[in-house]
């Protein structure tokens, strides 16, 4: 049966997977490189002075969030939730490049400006309705997560990666006793594990087939998408599965939704009923050469589309519900609103994406 | 007219009986030419203008047939590069060595005349007065003459495919050509006439002389030629009129089978075959095993990092080698860039080796000592060590004021940085410490408190998980008590390329410029990429970009302006149906596992740098 479905899902991928289409650009009042957050309806924004302080503004004013040196660099994350902001301060940016060094962590309410420090460490994510954070300490290859609510202590998951010291994990908290992270074993296959708070157990959800294959995820539906794709300079092909998080023993449950064999770059983001990722569209071997573009998979109807005709597409990522593709200092929008610097206090429905 | 006659006969006799009556027809007309002209002496003095005198035109075209047919494409670029092919020993006659030389000249009463002349009698008298160079590069490949000619000959390795087909032309045009290969082929004939002195019989004196006297010339030449100049010389005369085949050895051949051969340097290997065999020590043996292996499995290579601890996995073996046999920077030494806790520093120091060409891989006390002590020691000469800010500190009790003093967080041969140097010395002015016993760096592990050995005297105990080149976890113990009036001050901040006006010249790219009297020259396009790689064997171009579009599987992008600054060194390029990728060495990678990246991934990566510097760089230059 599996086979049968396999063999569908190719058809239709063949007949659809290279229609592709225009996205509009996302438009904001700030200047693109200076945003560093900004709301998927554009009424504030989170952006970055040269003098180092990162402010935000309104249609009505304009607030200081932190006052630091300039060379400071801030990072921001939001969630669904839409409750809390992540801010990462990465001092002397320019002068001191070490890729280990911890940033300070802090959080504010959504829309806010009062900071409040939560930790040191990189990558810092929101999760569950964004009462945790988790980030991580590549130095000793452990990351943690903490309630921010309860202000509990954090705890620590050490990785068993040995085999690539810049390896940074993917995890989520689908619910307040497990978490979902990607990890490495020392013959470099990388697997999806999952750790209960309350068993202080880890089970593994997924091992990738081969060794120098990565995996990435993203939870909806309580589904975990998996997208198994290659490194650099590992062509060993790409697939997208999905494996049921509830009633699923051992996780042995798994559907294929995608397979193709070039190496795709992958970054597999979840928006309501779709997967973006980005789709090697073709590989010359002897050079090392990917023409890519973002592809979208409706979970719907399992098909694929090109979304760009970019053809060098590295990245997607997701903020505050936009689904976004930088691409040589413009910001392309796949899904949501992409005109956001219109000062009218109407709700404006130009521009939208999807 | 040679080919109608070889394609008529062909059909009833066959090829083979075909060429050799061929070879006879040449000879017979060969002979009775020269018989009929040896009746006529010439007399040199009556030779209007010994510049005019040419060779006949078919004894030029008979001497061609009968010489390797390899060297006919040197001999075409005017008459003396014919008389060098003459005087290297490549110019045979049906006879073998041609004694007479067939000329046309016109005599002082201006007629024209056809006359024999005898081969020595031509080149003394005639050849040397119309090409003076001959002469003097024959003088220059005498045997006498050997060592010094040898110090003033480079042979130019390729670094680009371009590039050698450059080279190759260069040599056809070079008329020493023919005086090298006549190195190589002396070399290279003496296993057969070794093998040909030992059987031959006493009885065949002469004969045996003259074997014995030609041995000792190509092992006189041996002794001048190392393995890889012959190497190069072997590939370069026996391709003269192939530049494709020429260059196919240069670049398609695999690199670990070279490494095995002996052609490169055993670093590029050491680490990666150490780990594939769980071994500590490589042997020649090991060593051949890996070069079979990876070559058999080329993705063995993809996580073989115990040692160099870099970014994985690497490309694969087929791709490394690609990369390697493409690439230019100076890797005579191993390095380990996560334990070193700094790209900027690992970058700098692979460019300052490079320039400094120092081949010694001398190693401190940890891995990452050889790169952290690159960096201080060329930061201490450029610019007085002031971007070096490890410093262990104390208080001077009697000037009531902290003094600190730099330290390297490890020891490295005869660096006055030493952490055990430094220690002892603050331990001498604050405790009086005797500073001639010196201190220990050694590791938690190492230390055993109950050994005799560790009852008196000062070790510094390194936490060894914990223990990198810009930062450090140890503790000092003197005589059994831990000392804690000396501390860590840590923080080494400093520009690549320059993030302000103010301090634009103190910039590391700037430092070095300065330093090594070294150019630089922005690159933008891939034109001027190839063409600096191309026209400078030895230039590198070295930028900072954003690893999350350089390196995008490893380091997506989540978030809006993110970019994870990274420092590399591109040292060669290739291109495929007009795309062009480059030769990368990012400093998440270890020395000897260059990446091939796309330029455009390159250019996305450069460009999203660029709008998040303040002063809009564009972070890519070449030095030369």
């Amino acid at each position: 049966m599996r086979y049968i479905s396999l063999i569908v899902l190719v058809l239709v991928f063949t007949a659809n997977a290279f229609s592709k289409e225009d996205l509009p650009e996302l438009k904001t009042k700030q200047a693109l490189y200076n945003i560093r957050l900004i709301s998927n309806d554009g009424k504030f924004t989170y952006y970055q002075q040269r003098s180092g302080d990162l402010q935000m503004s309104t249609n009505y004013s304009n607030k200081i969030v932190m006052k630091r040196d300039s060379g400071t660099h801030y990072l921001l994350r939001s969630s669904n939730a839409r409750k809390k902001v992540l801010i990462e301060v990465i001092e002397k940016y320019h002068k001191r490049l070490d890729f280990f060094k911890l940033n300070e962590i802090f959080t504010i309410n959504f829309g806010q400006t009062k900071p409040v420090k939560i930790g040191m460490g990189k990558n810092a994510k929101l999760h569950l309705e964004d009462r945790w954070v988790s980030y991580f300490h590549p130095r000793v290859k452990t990351f943690f997560v903490k309630n921010i609510i309860a202000n509990s202590k954090p705890l620590a998951i050490k990785l068993s990666n040995k085999v690539n010291p810049y390896f940074t994990p993917k995890v989520s908290m689908p619910t307040p006793d497990t978490v979902f992270y990607t990890d490495i074993n020392p013959q470099g296959y990388m697997a999806i594990q999952m750790y209960t708070l309350s068993e202080k157990k880890i089970q593994t959800v997924y091992k990738s087939k081969f060794a120098g294959m990565r995996l990435d995820y993203c939870i909806a539906n309580d589904n975990i998408y998996m997208g198994e794709f290659s490194y650099d300079g590992v062509n060993l092909g790409s697939s997208i599965v999905s494996i049921p998080l509830y009633e699923n023993a051992g996780f042995q449950k798994i559907s294929t939704l995608y397979q193709s064999e070039l190496p795709d770059i992958g970054n597999l983001i979840c928006k309501d009923s779709n997967l973006y990722f980005i789709k090697t569209t073709k590989y010359d071997e002897k050079i090392n050469l990917r023409n890519s573009e973002a592809a979208r998979l409706s979970l719907d109807t399992n098909k694929v589309k090109l979304i760009t005709t970019l053809n060098f597409v590295t990245n997607l990522l997701k903020m505050d519900g936009l689904v976004l593709i930088p691409f040589r200092e413009k910001y392309y929008v796949a899904q949501g609103k992409s005109i956001l610097n219109q000062d009218s206090l109407k709700e404006n429905n130009q521009g939208t994406s999807e | 007219m040679v080919m109608a006659l070889f394609s008529s006969s062909a059909k009833s006799q066959g090829l083979y009986q075909n060429f050799e009556s061929l070879l006879n027809i040449q000879k017979t007309n060969y002979e009775k030419k020269i018989n009929k002209l040896s009746k006529r002496s010439i007399n040199l003095n009556r030779i209007a203008d010994v510049n005019e005198v040419e060779l006949d035109h078919d004894f030029i075209n008979t001497l061609l047939f009968y010489s390797p047919s390899r060297y006919s494409s040197l001999a075409f670029k005017d008459k003396c590069s014919l008389y060098d092919l003459f005087l290297a020993g490549h110019i045979k006659g049906p006879n073998g060595i041609v004694q007479n030389f067939i000329i046309t000249y016109q005599t002082k009463k201006g007629e024209i005349k056809k006359g024999v002349i005898k081969a020595d009698t031509f080149i003394e008298r005639i050849a040397f007065l119309q090409c003076p160079q001959s002469k003097k590069f024959h003088e220059y490949f005498k045997i006498k003459n050997l060592n010094k000619t040898a110090k003033t000959i480079t042979l130019q390795t390729p670094s680009t495919e371009e590039e050698c087909y450059d080279i190759h032309q260069k040599y056809i045009q070079d008329y020493t050509t023919p005086y090298l290969c006549k190195m190589y082929e002396y070399i290279d004939d003496i296993p057969r006439l070794t093998r040909l002195s030992k059987n031959l019989s006493k009885a065949k004196y002469r004969e045996l002389q003259q074997i014995k006297k030609k041995l000792r010339i190509g092992q006189r030449y041996e002794r001048v030629l190392n393995e890889n100049s012959f190497d190069f010389l072997k590939n370069l005369c026996e391709n003269i009129e192939k530049p494709k085949v020429f260059c196919e050895s240069f670049f398609n051949v695999n690199f670990w089978k070279k490494i095995a051969a002996g052609e490169r340097s055993v670093s590029f290997i050491q680490n990666k075959c150490l780990d594939h065999l769980e071994k500590n020590q490589l042997s020649s043996r090991r060593l051949k095993k890996c070069a079979r292996e990876f070559t058999a499995v080329p993705e063995v290579c993809h996580y073989l990092n115990k040692r160099d601890m870099a970014l994985a996995p690497r490309q694969n073996c087929d791709m490394q080698s690609f990369a390697l046999n493409r690439s230019r920077l100076f890797a005579g030494y191993t390095d380990c860039p996560s334990k070193v806790g700094n790209e900027g520093i690992t970058n700098v120091s692979r460019v300052v080796k490079h320039l400094d060409k120092k081949t010694k891989n001398i190693n401190g006390s940890s891995c990452e000592m050889n790169t952290i002590n690159t960096f201080v020691e060329f930061n201490n000469e450029a610019s007085d060590g002031r971007f070096w800010g490890q410093q262990l500190c104390y208080q001077n009790k009697i000037e009531q004021k902290e003094e600190c003093l730099p330290t390297l967080l490890g020891d490295f041969p005869k660096s006055e940085y030493s952490i055990s140097k430094v220690v002892s010395k603050i331990l001498n002015k604050t405790r009086g410490y005797n500073n001639s016993k010196g201190c220990e760096f050694i590791t938690k592990k190492q230390y055993k408190p109950l050994l005799l050995k560790y009852k008196a005297g000062c070790y510094i105990i390194a936490d060894k998980k914990n223990c990198f080149g810009t930062d450090c976890k140890f503790k000092i113990i003197l005589d059994e008590r831990e000392i804690n009036h000396i501390k860590l001050k840590a923080g080494t901040l400093f520009d690549y390329f320059p993030s302000n006006y103010l301090d634009e010249n103190q910039a590391q790219v700037k430092l070095i410029e300065r330093y090594f009297k070294k150019k630089t020259r922005k690159i933008l396009n891939i034109s001027f990429l190839k063409t600096v790689l191309n026209e400078h064997p030895d230039a590198i171009i070295q930028g900072t970009a954003c690893a999350e579009d350089l390196l995008p599987t490893f380091f997506p992008k989540d978030t809006l302006n993110k970019c994870t600054t990274l420092p590399f060194i591109i040292d060669g390029y290739t291109e495929n149906n007009g795309s062009l990728s480059l030769i990368v060495r990012t400093a998440f990678d270890d020395i000897h596992s260059p990446r091939v990246i796309s330029w455009s991934y390159a250019f996305s990566a450069l460009k999203a740098y660029k709008a998040l510097h303040p002063l809009n760089l564009w972070g890519l230059y070449a030095i030369y």
